[in-house]
């Protein structure tokens, strides 16, 4: 995979913006191939940690969606003995037998759509990583650390679960950005100067 | 500083880095800002409206700190004058699908979560329905586009290209909002808003168009819980 498909960015710069450094990129750009592969493999690995990332969300997904339903299941069974307008205290509020019904069934559903939902974003972000990487990279971070700091609200023990990993992906996907933002500086300056 | 250390700095490859940080400082104070914000409220159970103003004045503070450092853009940007007639109806156009699209989205979603009651605090403690005009409606429309459509913006585009720096910033922003359900939407609108910047070349529209949204939301809620 090659960031060089990318749409490279207007060489002119915006209005008040200052113009990249043209020619110490210039300098940069002659030291060989070895830093362009390098760079290339490490937004390759970028992106693999967000299909990871991805999948590892959709398995999570799936497996917490078919536990929740078993207990979704047993607690219609407990349920089904009531009538609709009996009332229960659930978590501090009093709900009918009708309404907590409900309750259930909706739970159970969300249990399997949202993390299989965040799965198919991180799946969408890794094809968006393929043809651009930097924006897809970046939003990959962003959302990964912001639903493992979420998640940590609801439960601090979470943090630590998957930390090794967690580290991992954090770093790769800020590597893969570092190395994508140095390949877009190189592309637009080529592409500015193309007879060079 | 060392000889390696002052290579390194100076290293052209590293600029587009450093100028790609403080997007990511901002992100990372408004998304902490928020869990802050969660935690205390997981913690004490104070719903108070008092906690949504110390939020918003920190996120105030935050965001008017990063539009200096763009300030000559920002400030040409919150000018009227960019915007002619015909980027006026492109803005009407683009803000009629945006309700419409998201609209359909929370019609469905209301089959799978409940949608937040954002007046219940403010029913709660007494305050006046304007003050929920001022804190949801007038601060989010007035400063989220001053840091995404402003700062964000302005810091990605010569970076990543127009497109993808509409995208990121789209996503950047509903992803800020902390919530997987509305995800979607907010990236929906978030795309609306930076088209419209786009267009426009002028923060102003997207303030309004973002501002009337909230608005929406707001006196649909108010209509269905009697307030």
């Amino acid at each position: 995979m090659s960031t060089s498909s990318d749409p490279a960015p207007s060489p002119e710069p915006e209005p008040g913006q200052e113009p990249l450094p043209a020619a110490s990129v210039r300098r940069s750009r002659g030291r060989g191939h070895h830093a362009a592969a390098a760079r290339r493999k490490s937004t390759v690995n970028a992106a693999k940690w967000v299909l990871i990332v991805a999948v590892l969300q959709v398995l999570f997904g799936l497996v917490m969606g078919f536990n929740t339903a078993k207990e979704a299941d047993q607690a219609m069974q407990n349920l089904a003995t009531m009538e609709d307008d009996d009332t229960l205290e659930i978590e501090g509020e009093e709900m009918t037998v009708a309404e907590t019904r409900k309750l259930v069934q909706r739970e159970k559903l969300q249990a399997f759509v949202f993390p299989i939902g965040l799965g198919v974003v991180f799946l969408a972000l890794w094809f968006w990583a393929r043809v651009s990487p930097l924006p897809a990279l970046s939003s990959a971070l962003v959302l990964f650390v912001s639903v493992h700091l979420l998640e940590a609200v609801v439960d601090p023990t979470s943090l630590a679960r998957g930390i090794i990993l967690k580290v991992f992906v954090i770093g790769g996907l800020i590597k893969g950005i570092k190395s994508a933002l140095e390949q877009r500086a190189i592309d637009a300056h080529a592409e500015a100067e193309p007879a060079e | 500083m060392s000889e390696v250390g002052r290579a390194v700095r100076q290293n052209p490859l590293h600029e587009p880095w450093r100028r790609f940080v403080p997007v990511l400082w901002l992100m990372a104070l408004l998304t902490g800002s928020s869990i802050v914000g969660a935690i205390y409220l997981r913690v004490s159970g104070d719903e108070s409206p008092w906690f949504e103003v110390a939020v918003t004045a920190f996120d105030a503070l935050v965001i008017v700190a990063f539009a200096l450092r763009e300030r000559a853009l920002v400030r040409a940007a919150l000018s009227f004058d960019r915007v002619t007639g015909r980027g006026w109806l492109y803005c009407l156009a683009v803000f009629g699908v945006m309700v419409v699209v998201v609209e359909v989205y929370f019609w469905l979603g209301q089959f799978l979560f409940d949608m937040i009651d954002m007046l219940e605090s403010y029913r709660a403690a007494g305050w006046p329905p304007w003050s929920a005009v001022v804190l949801i409606v007038l601060c989010p429309a007035f400063f989220e586009e001053l840091a995404f459509r402003g700062f964000l913006l302005e810091r990605l585009q010569p970076l990543m290209g127009r497109r993808d720096a509409l995208l990121l910033q789209a996503a950047l922003f509903s992803i800020l909002h902390l919530s997987p359900a509305i995800l979607p939407s907010h990236f929906c609108i978030g795309l609306g808003l930076g088209l419209m910047r786009q267009r426009t070349g002028s923060l102003v529209p997207g303030m309004f168009a973002h501002g009337l949204w909230n608005l929406i939301v707001l006196v649909e809620e108010g209509l269905l819980t009697g307030w």
